[in-house]
């Protein structure tokens, strides 16, 4: 339900996708074009280990298809955010490398840990930590009871002694700030704390590598901010190989080493936050990831062209026109009063609002299409803009995209 | 994600073969435990349950057709029918008023004791069968408290009709209002609040707006009601003083023909209270999913 | 409570619906249950404790409540293993058996005690092949356990039914990857919290048991020390003219009952106090 409420607002913050007709001359020289481009950070992976190595993976569920022959390969002490929209089948995915899933068979299909074939393993014999959404704390044990649980359901030639077990409970429970609450139960806790006896008892059988399905989705958001921080300090000191599940783009960005951009069964891009924020490779991605404009427009011989406005498009030069989606993201405008010859359109202020971080104004094209221009408060009173008067837009960077269709 | 509505199925799908059989999902038992647990639950219920069932129908018709239908060619049975009507048709709507005021004062109103109030409504499931009649045999008796007044008036409650009608009345005496108290009470009276705020009165703001909400609940209170009422034993054995044709219900009738070794006869008459249980229990689980989607629908509201 | 004070101001007919519910109750209930307290407290401390702990009257208590509490605990054992087989698995026929649970409670009393002796007599379908093997059901103490089996069955079923179904898979997907196998996931996280359920079921069962009446005396043979189950001797005593020892004996049944009850409730208070709200 919470990764339908975003999905809401993620198509929100797109504006109405109209055609544009700017004015403008050539804007070759300004704007900044990102063809794909393989990362450092990919070349640097192949040569680290990999903890964990799916290879070709399908999942279906009636008719459902679930993940649609998904690869991914985790380092070793990594942690990786799957992010999506709700039924991308990140959850899936990762309920698949724990073994709480089956894949479908497929002659392909392998899950690897640490170079060992792990595909016929229960999740039991896994050894992995698996932190649920809702916690699944035990909620007839104490704290202590729940992360002694998974020491003391051990068979007895590897069960640790009593002490033991007392001990290493005790040493995750301060690790997880929760040492004072260990006689409580479940019930007498709230949803932060909850969340994190689900992190210790996960921890408690050491295991190679930690599970964590929406780890934040149950709390609210103040709880989520400082947990996640919380969570990032935590993985630099024990450095155990993650995997965390979030529909929650900034969850996944600030928290990850990497991110994995899930959409419609597949994976739509791997890479830094960085990457996929600033290099999006596909429309899902640009659009999932931060609010955007959306413009359409047409490419031709190199060149994409919005209405009057023009932008350099090397990736396609065929003399065929197509069709584009021109994205243009709400911090990358200047706002102008008079034209300075570099290429911009004008647009009419509608509204703007100036109580947060930044100054939010929003506009109207000639074409009655709605741009939103996010500026520094400095800037933005500065410039003293009234909302009716017309401004020039002056975009410093913008994304091209042909849709798939047309191919 | 809800993991709960993954389906378990117990025919074991190719797949699992492939994956080598430790890979079934987390939470399945291995296929001879799950196969050992339906064989134990299918033998257990076709013991207690089905076998015996069947045996009402298959003695009833020991002696064909003809020895069946004439069982039901006795004055005697037929008076049993009456009476048992007679009671069920008093007890039913007597219950139901009783149900519909006490719900209606528990669930739409904050007052001291309410807790108590219920417990009491609650109290006749926890007397046994035998001592509901009894308490009415010791209160209207010939020894009872108010015996020698009645039988100074000539008026006969124990070993007659009332006697019946009370002692049912009594054992149906909660179903009604314990259905309807918990929908009520999750339902509040927001809606009752409403109405009267634009103008309904209390007998419209029911009728139009609380009566439609807990409609089913109330009609499968009035269906458990009534299959209690046509079948009890216990109680009615004791305050009816078994005269034939007079005040004997149906269940005594029974007891009365399976006694005097007719057990045709008795199996016969068993056999249609027999289907009338069974269509209690096509009704009554009808009547579940509504009474669980508007149970669902006040708790969404909330 | 000033929520409560609006809403008496709003909604018309709190006297009046207050008023009878009381009445009715009084009537119906109350009156003719305080008659029976009056009724054995007029017998005096001696005579009531002779009228209650009279050697036959001992026999039936100790048949009624033993032949209970096993049939209890059977249901309590069968109850889990059908309530667990109806919520879990999938299997041909499933629906229709899950509303047939409900037919003790449809089934009228006398029906179910004749049906139940047609089967298990020397002469019903098993009962003629578990005599010869020296096992006698009807007119013995186990035939009223079978009979008190039959009635307290869906009490089990119908109170685990929701439990198991509220069961998070979750927890159970935690306890196995924590390393649980399912026989300890089964003992150490669903069996703990189920077991108010289970318990509420199987206090439930007993309670019906105790007084169950009509499915039992057909199958029990009813002989005074041996096969007389405590409801029977209350209407032998009321045809003997002994109203005042009936009405001791049923005050004796009603405290057992009624304790029953109290401790199932007081169960779920504390039950729901613990460990409710853990989601």
């Amino acid at each position: 339900m919470a990764s339908l409420k975003t999905q809401h607002a993620a198509l929100a913050n797109r504006l109405p996708p109209q055609a544009p007709s700017f004015e403008g001359g050539a804007l070759n020289n300004t704007l900044r074009i990102h063809p794909p481009q393989k990362s450092e950070r990919q070349q640097e992976q192949d040569n680290n280990p990999m903890s964990i190595d799916v290879q070709h993976i399908s999942k279906t569920f009636g008719s459902f298809r679930a993940l649609n022959d998904v690869s991914l390969k985790i380092n070793d002490g990594e942690l990786v955010a799957l992010l999506g929209p709700s039924g991308s089948g990140k959850t899936t995915l990762l309920r698949i490398i724990a073994g709480l899933e089956a894949p479908d068979p497929n002659p392909g299909a392998s899950i690897r840990f640490y170079d060992e074939d792990v595909s016929r393993r229960t999740v039991g014999e896994r050894q992995v930590g698996f932190v649920f959404q809702h916690y699944a704390l035990f909620r007839h044990m104490t704290v202590f009871e729940n992360v002694a649980f998974g020491l003391r359901v051990r068979h007895k030639s590897t069960r640790p002694s009593k002490e033991e077990i007392r001990d290493r409970v005790e040493k995750l429970l301060s690790l997880v700030q929760l040492a004072q609450f260990s006689k409580r139960y479940p019930s007498q806790l709230s949803g932060g704390q909850r969340q994190r006896v689900a992190l210790a008892r996960a921890l408690a059988v050491e295991p190679k590598v930690l599970l964590l399905d929406e780890p934040f989705g149950a709390l609210d958001a103040q709880v989520r901010k400082g947990l996640r921080a919380w969570l990032r300090r935590l993985h630099e000191e024990i450095h155990i190989t993650s995997v965390l599940v979030t529909h929650d783009q900034e969850e996944a960005l600030e928290v990850a080493d990497r991110v994995v951009v899930m959409n419609n069964s597949k994976i739509e891009q791997e890479g830094t936050p960085d990457e996929v924020f600033h290099n999006a490779k596909t429309q899902f991605v640009m659009e999932f990831l931060g609010q955007v404009n959306v413009f359409h427009g047409r490419v031709q011989k190199g060149k994409a062209t919005l209405g009057d406005l023009t932008v350099d498009y090397p990736n396609y030069s065929d003399d065929h026109e197509r069709p584009a989606t021109v994205y243009m993201r709400p911090h990358e405008f200047e706002i102008r009063r008079q034209s300075n010859g570099k290429p911009s359109f004008p647009a009419r202020i509608t509204r703007t609002h100036s109580a947060g971080a930044v100054a939010r104004v929003f506009l109207e094209t000639e074409d009655a299409a709605s741009v939103l221009v996010e500026l520094p408060l400095d800037e933005f009173s500065n410039l003293a803009l009234q909302e009716g008067e017309t401004v020039h837009l002056y975009p410093k960077n913008a994304r091209v995209f042909i849709p798939s269709e047309s191919k | 994600m809800n993991a709960s509505t993954l389906p378990t199925t117990l025919e074991s799908p190719e797949s699992w073969q492939v994956a080598g059989p430790q890979l079934r999902t987390a939470t399945e038992e291995s296929t001879w435990v799950r196969w050992l647990l339906v064989g134990s639950t299918l033998t257990f219920l076709t013991l207690v349950l089905f076998v015996p069932l069947a045996a009402i129908f298959a003695e009833a018709l020991r002696k064909g057709w003809a020895a069946y239908f004439a069982s039901f060619n006795n004055p005697n049975f037929w008076s049993a029918v009456k009476l048992s009507f007679l009671a069920t048709g008093i007890s039913v709507p007597a219950n139901l008023i009783f149900g519909v005021a006490a719900s209606w004062a528990i669930a739409k109103f904050d007052f001291r004791g309410k807790s108590l109030l219920i417990t009491l409504i609650d109290l006749p499931f926890a007397v046994s069968p035998v001592v509901s009649g009894l308490i009415y045999v010791l209160l209207f008796g010939m020894t009872g408290w108010l015996g020698p007044w009645l039988s100074s008036h000539n008026i006969q409650i124990i070993f007659a009709v009332p006697g019946i009608v009370l002692a049912t009345i009594f054992v149906t005496f909660p179903f009604v209002a314990r259905e309807l108290i918990p929908l009520m009470q999750e339902q509040g009276s927001e809606e009752e609040q409403a109405a009267v705020s634009l103008g309904a009165n209390g007998w419209q703001t029911f009728f139009r707006v609380t009566l439609p909400n807990v409609k089913w609940a109330l009609l499968y209170g009035v269906i458990l009601s009534t299959a209690r009422a046509m079948g009890e034993f216990g109680a009615v054995s004791v305050v009816s003083g078994h005269i034939r044709g007079k005040t004997n219900t149906l269940p005594l009738h029974i007891e009365v023909l399976y006694n005097e070794y007719n057990f045709v006869a008795a199996f016969a008459v068993a056999s249609l209270l027999t289907l009338l249980a069974l269509v209690t229990l096509v009704l009554k689980t009808t009547l579940e999913w509504r009474i669980q989607r508007d149970l669902e629908e006040a708790a969404k509201s909330e | 409570m000033s929520k409560n004070f609006a809403k008496r101001q709003v909604l018309p007919g709190f006297g009046i619906t207050m008023g009878y519910t009381v009445t009715y109750l009084s009537l119906i209930v109350l009156v003719p249950l305080a008659a029976l307290f009056l009724k054995s407290a007029g017998l005096g401390v001696a005579d009531f404790w002779k009228a209650v702990s009279s050697p036959r009257v001992v026999a039936s208590y100790k048949l009624t409540f033993g032949a209970s509490l096993v049939a209890a605990t059977i249901n309590a054992i069968f109850g889990f293993v059908v309530a667990w087989t109806l919520v879990r698995y999938k299997f041909p026929g499933k629906r229709i058996i899950d509303a047939m649970i409900d037919l003790p409670f449809a089934l009228p009393t006398a029906v179910s005690g004749i049906a139940l002796t047609a089967v298990y007599s020397s002469h019903g379908w098993f009962g003629q092949y578990l005599e010869p093997l020296g096992i006698k059901v009807a007119y013995t103490p186990i035939g009223i356990t079978l009979a008190l089996v039959f009635i307290g069955l869906p009490f089990v079923v119908r109170t685990l039914q929701p439990a198991l179904a509220d069961l998070e898979r979750e927890s159970e997907e935690a306890a196995a990857s924590l390393g649980a196998n399912r026989f300890q996931t089964f003992t150490r996280v669903i069996l703990p919290t189920i077991l108010p359920a289970l318990l509420t079921g199987f206090a439930l069962s007993l309670a019906r048991a105790i007084g169950e009446y009509g499915s039992v005396v057909f199958i029990s043979g009813n002989m005074p020390m041996r096969t007389e189950i405590t409801s029977l001797l209350i209407i032998s005593k009321l045809e003997q003219y002994d109203t005042a020892g009936a009405a001791a004996i049923s005050v004796v049944m009603l405290i057992a009952s009624f304790g029953l009850l109290l401790s199932i409730n007081l169960l779920q208070h504390l039950a729901g106090r613990r460990y409710q709200g853990a989601l």
